[in-house]
């Protein structure tokens, strides 16, 4: 089945497109590509396509934007992406210690995700929230000054 | 010991000022009817006359810059708000946005009236998924109100204000690659000329602004350009908010006047001093593109006069965003210099050569030096690589590279290994870390 978006997700598109001119619906690319991936979990190089028409730009132009920005996922992820700040704020207070724990803990490197797809392990760069060092972002939320014991029963939570 | 004074994060902590009827409770939207009683000339002579200088790092006058935009539009034209804070360190516009977003909505509208733009675009960190969704509410109330859409408050003026989210790359921090992200575009930065008043976002005449440099305007509306220009320093009036982050007992951010407190009074008496009673070590002053102090150097003056950059003064060193990092004595130098290098070989747009090529480069050397693989020569070739990005601490005109990212992978390079050139070439000989390490997790309290 060729793949689409739901008419939920192509209405709040189409009221995107109207934020920039009629000659510039490429603009809308960024916004589209994440409302895309919530979606679909990830863009494929199928949806990636599908986005690129929807916009009325060559494709390869949709996917030298696309690989540009970090936060777009080119194959599936895990139902929790677990982001990792790492810049020297975070690295000085304990960055390095979350991670050593993620990766004992669920068994996988950074950047991979377990077998039951269920949690993908990443870094980020600073995201600005270094008064509460070491920051994790989980999925879309943001937990500051984490400890081990915080991230088991945040990681519980989600599970 | 001196005071915050609070202008900006004055209201922070109010419950529930992110909704519009507290925010109008507290003064808020009366700097908006003011300004739409003045023409749009006036707006621009009274941020000019206030000397309000952009906060995102250059210092570049507020005024001036919006004097640079077509009086009478031919075509649309556009403001960008820059929500993309992504410099190491800063975490101030995450806050402004969060906790006061109709105060840079306000800002944002008197701003767009001023330079006669159509529309305004707030270009948020993709990460910052909170911050956009108190940002586009705040949007949503203020269109309700009749603050955002046609003939606001029976001018005559039309403005659209959106939001734009970004995707996580550092760049689009940079003005030009702002521009380009905002078209559809990879974010790789272009020359100027021309600039964006005369070609930006959509081709057409654009001006970007900071978060805060916005959050000020209303302000500045209300109480005139004499009552800013009264506080803080001379040159470069008003207040700044220092982010403090790594190794003290009070990490946070701070509302300062300009000029009025030294780095010292920053570091030890607002943000509690070194923690567990260790010794300093060094001080990031703002952001990652900013060479490291020493104890010694930090009874310098807070103000960016006193800085070679942007001000031209004599401290060899950059004032940058406010993001301080504080770091003790268990701190590794060649650590701290790695972690920077592994962000701007990320970060890099790629575009040209010697940022694309030099940052990696950089990183896999200072690598080897922390890992106990350096050789003799590598800190020459590292300051090569630097040097020929750009001399310590140069004018953006002396870049080998499109945009000043170039200088800022480049600065951190020359301070480090010029401040604590003895440590790289400790690692260097002795094959090992002369420091020991403290990365335990820490949370304040």
């Amino acid at each position: 089945m060729a793949i689409a978006l739901s008419d939920e997700t192509l209405k709040k598109c189409e009221e995107i497109v109207t934020h920039y001119p009629q000659e510039w619906r490429k603009a809308a690319i960024l916004p589209v590509l994440h409302l895309a991936q919530k979606e679909w979990g990830y863009i494929s190089l199928e949806g990636l396509r599908y986005v690129a028409n929807m916009l009325d730009i060559p494709p390869a132009h949709a996917a030298g934007v696309m690989s540009f920005y970090p936060m777009f996922h080119k194959a599936p992820v895990g139902e929790v992406v677990i982001h990792v700040c790492g810049t020297l704020s975070c690295a000085l207070c304990g960055a390095g210690e979350l991670t050593k724990h993620l990766k004992e803990k669920l068994k996988i490197d950074v950047g991979e995700t377990t077998g039951d797809g269920r949690f993908t392990l990443a870094k980020v760069e600073c995201i600005a929230a270094c008064e509460g060092a070491p920051a994790v972002l989980i999925n879309e939320e943001l937990h500051r000054c984490v400890t081990r014991e915080k991230l088991d029963e945040l990681l519980d939570r989600s599970a | 010991m001196p005071e915050e004074y609070k202008i900006i994060t004055d209201r922070f902590g109010v419950e529930g000022l992110q909704t519009i009827d507290v925010y109008r409770a507290h003064g808020g939207y009366t700097a908006i009817e003011k300004a739409f009683g003045m023409s749009q000339d006036e707006v621009i002579d009274e941020v000019r006359e206030s000397l309000l200088a952009g906060r995102g790092g250059a210092w570049f006058p507020a005024g001036v810059k919006w004097g640079f935009m077509p009086k009478e539009p031919r075509e649309p034209s556009y403001l960008c708000v820059n929500a993309d804070e992504s410099e190491p360190g800063t975490f101030k516009d995450r806050h402004l946005m969060e906790q006061n977003p109709h105060q840079m909505l306000e800002g944002t509208i008197i701003a767009s009236y001023a330079m006669r733009v159509s529309v305004a675009y707030v270009y948020i960190r993709g990460e910052m998924f909170e911050a956009r969704r108190i940002v586009e509410r705040a949007i949503a109330e203020a269109r309700a109100a009749g603050y955002i859409g046609r003939d606001i408050l029976g001018s005559g003026y039309d403005l659209e204000v959106y939001v734009h989210p970004g995707a996580g790359a550092y760049i689009c921090g940079e003005e030009m690659g702002l521009i380009q992200s905002l078209n559809g575009n990879r974010a790789e930065p272009r020359a100027k000329p021309p600039f964006p008043a005369q070609q930006g976002v959509f081709e057409r005449p654009t001006t970007v602004n900071n978060v805060q440099t916005l959050s000020y305007v209303p302000h500045i509306v209300n109480r005139g350009a004499d009552w800013f220009k009264g506080i803080g320093s001379e040159r470069f009036p008003g207040t700044f908010i220092f982010c403090v982050s790594g190794h003290v007992n009070n990490p946070g951010m701070f509302e300062l006047e300009t000029g009025s407190v030294t780095m010292r009074q920053i570091v030890e008496d607002f943000a509690g001093g070194v923690r567990d009673g260790r010794a300093l070590k060094a001080v990031i002053p703002g952001g990652a593109s900013t060479p490291p102090m020493t104890p010694d150097q930090i009874d310098i003056v807070m103000d960016p006069s006193n800085f070679l950059a942007p001000g031209g003064g004599d401290f060899q060193g950059m004032f940058g965003t406010g993001g301080i990092i504080v770091m003790d004595e268990t701190s590794c130098m060649v650590d701290a210099l790695l972690n920077f290098m592994v962000f701007f070989a990320h970060e890099s747009c790629g575009q040209c050569t010697p940022c694309r090529e030099g940052c990696p480069w950089a990183r896999d050397i200072v690598w080897r030096i922390e890992n106990g693989l350096g050789k003799p020569g590598d800190l020459d070739t590292l300051l090569d690589i630097a040097h020929n990005v750009g001399p310590y601490l140069c004018p953006p005109s002396r870049l080998t590279t499109i945009c000043g990212f170039g200088g800022a992978f480049a600065n951190p390079i020359h301070g480090f290994v010029q401040t604590f050139r003895d440590e790289f070439e400790a690692h260097i000989e002795e094959g090992r870390k002369p420091v020991k390490q403290d990365k335990s997790i820490r949370v304040p309290g």
